[in-house]
């Protein structure tokens, strides 16, 4: 990647400054990536170790996301980036935010796995998850690829494949309820179920947004609440 | 506002140079087709551009870029170079202000000026301000008194030296006199008030002071203003024009310069990249 010609400014410390916050954030999110797929794993495998593990590393997240953030704040107050720089600036901050969050999701799925939900997790359900959990890891890293390469294709294919995780839930949510209805005793466990599918629905719009602010790096142009095909069109148009 | 179209991170925009409009802002002076030249060198080079009426442009670019001769047309501060010839035309109120037949003494009350270095005359503060009215001929002490007062007023000097007004100009701080050159400026009325990098000499402090003391100015006159710092043409201009090499580059929103610049060479520029 130099698409964002981070190596050119002449102080030759705002490059490696940047470069860091950069490297940092991609660091970031690999960890948030493990810590959806353990959660995942631990969801349909119904391991409460490896969801404990899950819900005890998030501190790791939290901490990446202080550090950023600070380093973000200081570069605004010393260097006071404009343009493409600012924008990177400013991408960064929010993108943080929500990898933090989808690694809260992430823990909250640990801890509706360490909440005991077995019994009520038969293989379709199971099946289900799986299926809704693949697509969601999925997302985060095109998300995160979609990032560390400013690629506005993937980060198209990223906001596209929230639908799929939202159906997902619509459907998953509607088969527990039936379910629900049909045995009422294992409604607080199948609660937990719909929590954690909740929790994986979450993590699915939150990549969204982070794809969306790929378009606000490299465009300058926010295309949070507007549709995606407008907001393409528009840019093809402009790009004649 | 008729954005340019082409995208960022594009190479190839930056040989395409940018179609130089503003909106439907009134205009208050228009640049067709300036080009000027010292001897041979040419230093402007086909600059057309239309600066809005009360609103701040500010012009940004590197030293040598031709930022401060492009000022100095409004004025016709260049007449005092010999070298220095000019063709094309600067409009305004419908007249070409570049013309042999203008009268620039009246030119240059129309159009003020405030330099890098504040430059008081050795007279008190008083008749520092009220000098562009004497030679206008006026004398009626009660018309001057009040002039002097608005001027300092408009300036934000007027509660710092109201009771030295009679003492030297010279004894005031920095950013006072170049505070005090500005109401000197405005002292007579001008349409347009041209800055030639008025706070490079001043501390951060008296710096805002002017920056705050610009963005009060515009309610009624326009403002040209050249600077190095890019900070501050972001915090005061509405306009935004970057030159390169005698060219005009990019001109356009200050908002949108600023965060998504359209050309490949002022993103470069305020981002401090070398291009």
């Amino acid at each position: 990647m130099d698409k964002l010609n981070l190596g050119q400014h002449i102080s030759r410390q705002f490059n490696e400054e940047l470069e860091e916050v950069r490297s940092k954030v991609l660091q970031m999110g690999g960890i948030v990536e493990e810590q959806v797929g353990n959660a995942v794993r631990a969801l349909v495998d119904g391991n409460a170790v490896l969801a404990a593990e899950v819900v005890t590393n998030d501190y790791r997240v939290n901490a990446l996301e202080v550090e950023i953030d600070e380093e973000c704040t200081r570069i605004v107050a010393l260097r006071q980036p404009a343009a493409s720089d600012l924008r990177l600036v400013m991408a960064v901050i929010k993108t943080i935010t929500d990898l933090e969050r989808i690694g809260d999701e992430a823990k909250r799925v640990g801890k509706m796995v360490e909440a005991e939900l077995h019994g009520a997790l038969n293989e379709e359900v199971r099946q289900e998850l799986e299926h809704m959990g693949d697509l969601v890891r999925n997302m985060l890293r095109l998300a995160l690829d979609a990032f560390a390469r400013t690629d506005i294709d993937t980060a198209i294919r990223v906001v596209k494949a929230d639908n799929k995780v939202d159906s997902k839930y619509v459907s998953i949510t509607r088969q527990l309820m039936t379910y629900m209805a049909a045995d009422p005793k294992s409604i607080p466990t199948i609660l937990n179920i719909l929590w954690a599918a909740r929790a994986m629905e979450r993590m699915g719009d939150r990549c969204g947004n982070i794809a969306e602010y790929i378009f606000y790096l490299v465009y300058g142009r926010d295309i949070r609440h507007t549709s995606l095909d407008d907001a393409v069109a528009e840019i093809a148009a402009e790009q004649e | 506002m008729n954005r340019p179209t082409q995208l960022q991170f594009d190479d190839q925009q930056a040989a395409a140079l940018p179609v130089t409009v503003i909106g439907d802002d009134p205009v208050s002076v228009e640049v067709e087709d300036l080009n000027l030249f010292y001897d041979d060198v040419q230093a402007l080079k086909n600059i057309k551009l239309k600066i809005a009426e009360k609103q701040v442009t500010a012009f940004i670019g590197p030293s040598g870029c031709g930022k401060s001769t492009l000022l100095r047309c409004f004025n016709r501060m260049n007449d005092l170079i010999e070298s220095c010839r000019t063709q094309g035309r600067i409009l305004m109120n419908g007249q070409n202000i570049l013309a042999k037949n203008i009268d620039v003494a009246e030119l240059r009350r129309q159009v003020g000026m405030v330099f890098q270095k504040p430059n008081p005359f050795p007279k008190s503060v008083y008749e520092n301000v009220a000098y562009g009215l004497r030679i206008q001929g006026v004398s009626k002490r009660r018309i001057l008194d009040e002039t002097v007062e608005w001027a300092l007023k408009a300036s934000a000097l007027w509660d710092e030296v109201k009771d030295r007004l009679g003492e030297s100009a010279f004894g005031l701080s920095g950013g006072q006199q170049q505070r005090l050159v500005i109401a000197r400026a405005i002292a007579v009325q001008p349409q347009v008030i041209l800055l030639d990098e008025p706070c490079s000499a001043l501390d951060p402090i008296s710096t805002l002071k002017v920056e705050e003391l610009i963005n009060e100015l515009k309610e009624q006159y326009t403002i040209i203003i050249v600077t190095h710092n890019m900070q501050q043409a972001a915090r005061v201009s509405d306009k935004t024009a970057f030159m390169y090499l005698g060219e005009l580059i990019e001109y356009g929103e200050t908002d949108q310069v600023f965060t998504n610049p359209q050309v490949k060479q002022t993103e470069d520029y305020i981002t401090g990249r070398y291009g």
